[in-house]
């Protein structure tokens, strides 16, 4: 079995690139165009984020079977994963954020995603990866309770999924609670392997010093979905811990870094993932899934998917290669 | 097998704001990996970026097999136009055909070594620069290119093709035909580009049929209006028409029929380069890394379904 190569929708990220269904056809031909058979999709709330709900698809495109092939017309062969932060706001659901470290919150969170579960398990997709805990600064401290509170929601979340056929894979990422290897490990370790997995995201690992070939080497039996982007420099002011840290992807933080998330491969500024090792490691423990490649951040996002193809394509996996047009 | 280039007139956001790729080694790079990632095997440049590339990378053949590295085959086209303000430039002029005769070995000269097969040639300037358009004026057009396109080819291994903007003195369907009478095709090619001839009022596919023989390559792009009125206007016809703000757009997105175009390439087994372009698409905010993926998708999952 191959590899699969995916692309995130995530870089869309604006009312003018990702809400009227004729922009997003525009997307989806271009991903296609660049021979990435898959997308990742971003759970969201309301206008802003028409691709983000079962019922909002389901107004556009007819619903869920309807929306599925209308990708696999454009050449869009699967919905690989729907990308899910229980700390998000959702108009739908009345609130301003769960948090799956507060057990009087699980109940509320399974129910959340039953919908979304459904539509993954519809469409033949196998994974909704998921934010494992609420942001450190809203967190902190990351005590042993709360990162077993967490575990234990995501196991219950799990059961649910496999109803559906589908797996929680948990995605660590720069400004979640758990981004150190103490609850990575926590995590992994408390949580049911049969129900729930992980998705590595290399760009989100390497920006608070985890290095992605060793996390996957630790876990690669349980590595459901990789997620590939670059970062240039580390948080090593670790100001994940500031209050409303989120702001500083925008701002740039104390040493006002403009963009912290690069394509892979960019030759006038190598970044800080080593991804012919990391597809090494990959290769020798036999994965066969998806990767997804991601560009938020990019200034441009068709211009990302193009050069990161092409990256993809001569580098990364020659035998990918698309036949000339 | 048709093979499949891409014309350059590629514009990226720049910490300076737009830009041109050809400034900067590393915007080659983003630029070129880009076009190379969705299949294309040719890159068509214009006759004076020759040097400009040639400084960039060392020597012009250095540039090719930079190319060559990111997964093209050559440079496929050079294109170049006497737009009419150099009126020591004028095609129709016949005092001006040594100076144009001159300029065109030069560049031969230049791309030897190299793969390139095509010039893709504006035959006439601006319209306002040579109207009215008679048939003596038509005449010197086609003196000038029988003896360049004979020059280009027997001693350098270069087609001369000829590119009709729709702004440009040949752009009426009974002006296209006389020039195409009165030149030896042997040595004076024709280059349908698919938007340029809609937008004169040309269907691209019945004048592609009449002169399939003649064909060495197409401009893939698309069009939303035609112009029967402004192509007079100087001094740049496609920025100065009112209410069209845009001329071109990616194949598909417009009025041009491109399936009538690839039945008659099938019909004709058309065998050669076919160039996608979308000049100017960065007015309005359009996007050439987008617009080149809408491109190569409706190639692949239409066009070449026919």
């Amino acid at each position: 079995m191959a590899i699969k190569w995916a692309y995130s929708l995530n870089a869309w990220d604006n009312e003018e690139n990702s809400v009227r269904k004729d922009r997003n056809e525009r997307t989806f031909k271009v991903i296609a165009a660049a021979g990435f058979k898959g997308i990742e999709m971003q759970i969201g709330s309301g206008r802003w984020k028409p691709l983000g709900r079962p019922l909002i698809i389901s107004q556009i495109y007819g619903g869920t079977k309807e929306f599925d092939t209308y990708l696999k017309d454009l050449g869009i062969e699967q919905i690989v994963a729907w990308d899910y932060d229980p700390g998000m706001m959702s108009g739908e659901e009345n609130v301003f954020g769960r948090d799956p470290s507060e057990p009087a919150q699980h109940e509320g969170i399974v129910a959340a995603l039953e919908q979304f579960a459904a539509f993954l398990g519809e469409v033949g997709s196998k994974y909704l990866v998921i934010r494992p805990m609420c942001s450190y600064w809203q967190t902190a401290p990351v005590t042993e309770e709360k990162i077993a509170a967490a575990a234990a929601c995501w196991n219950k979340v799990g059961k649910m999924t496999s109803r559906y056929g589908v797996k929680v894979l948990l995605r660590f990422d720069w400004f979640c609670a758990a981004n150190d290897r103490r609850a990575i490990d926590k995590l992994m370790a408390e949580t049911d392997p049969e129900l729930v997995g992980l998705c590595l995201n290399t760009g989100e690992l390497a920006i608070v010093e985890i290095d992605p070939i060793e996390l996957y080497e630790a876990y690669a039996d349980r590595v459901g979905l990789l997620q590939f982007k670059d970062v240039r420099v580390t948080d090593s002011l670790q100001e994940y811990k500031k209050p409303f840290a989120e702001e500083i992807i925008k701002n740039g933080g104390e040493r006002g870094i403009d963009r912290w998330f690069w394509e892979m491969g960019r030759t006038e500024c190598p970044g800080l993932v080593d991804f012919p090792t990391m597809m090494k490691a990959v290769r020798a423990h036999g994965y066969d899934g998806w990767i997804v490649v991601e560009s938020d951040q990019s200034a441009d996002p068709p211009a990302s998917v193009l050069f990161n193809s092409w990256y993809v394509q001569n580098v990364l996996d020659p035998d990918w290669k698309l036949k000339k047009l | 097998m048709n093979k499949y280039s891409y014309m350059n007139h590629w514009m990226m956001q720049s910490p300076q704001g737009l830009t041109s790729p050809d400034v900067r080694r590393s915007y080659m790079d983003l630029y070129l990996k880009q076009i190379a990632a969705l299949g294309f095997s040719g890159l068509d440049i214009f006759s004076f970026t020759i040097d400009k590339f040639a400084r960039m990378f060392g020597s012009f053949i250095k540039f090719e097999e930079y190319l060559k590295d990111l997964g093209f085959e050559k440079v496929s086209g050079i294109f170049n136009a006497y737009i009419g303000d150099n009126k020591a430039l004028l095609p129709h002029v016949r005092e001006c055909h040594d100076a144009i005769f001159q300029d065109f070995e030069e560049a031969c000269i230049k791309a030897e070594g190299t793969g390139v097969e095509t010039f893709i040639a504006m035959p006439a300037a601006s319209y306002c620069y040579c109207e009215p358009v008679t048939d003596e004026k038509i005449r010197n057009l086609a003196e000038l290119w029988n003896r360049v396109g004979e020059m280009t080819l027997t001693k350098y291994g270069i087609h001369l093709s000829m590119h009709h903007e729709f702004w440009c003195g040949l752009r009426e369907i009974e002006a296209i035909r006389k020039f195409y009478r009165w030149t030896d095709p042997r040595y004076v090619y024709f280059f349908c580009d698919t938007a340029q001839h809609r937008i004169a009022g040309v269907d691209p596919a019945q004048l592609y049929d009449e002169l399939h023989e003649r064909t060495w390559g197409f401009h893939l792009k698309d069009t939303r209006d035609t112009d029967f009125e402004y192509y007079r206007l100087p001094p740049d016809t496609e920025l100065m028409v009112p209410d069209v703000p845009r001329w071109f757009f990616e194949a598909g997105e417009g009025i041009v029929d491109f399936p009538a175009v690839y039945r008659k390439m099938k019909e004709h087994n058309y065998d050669g380069w076919i160039s996608v372009e979308h000049d100017k698409a960065e007015i309005g905010g359009g996007n050439f890394s987008e617009c080149t993926g809408v491109s190569a998708w409706y190639i692949r999952n239409v066009l070449q379904k026919i």
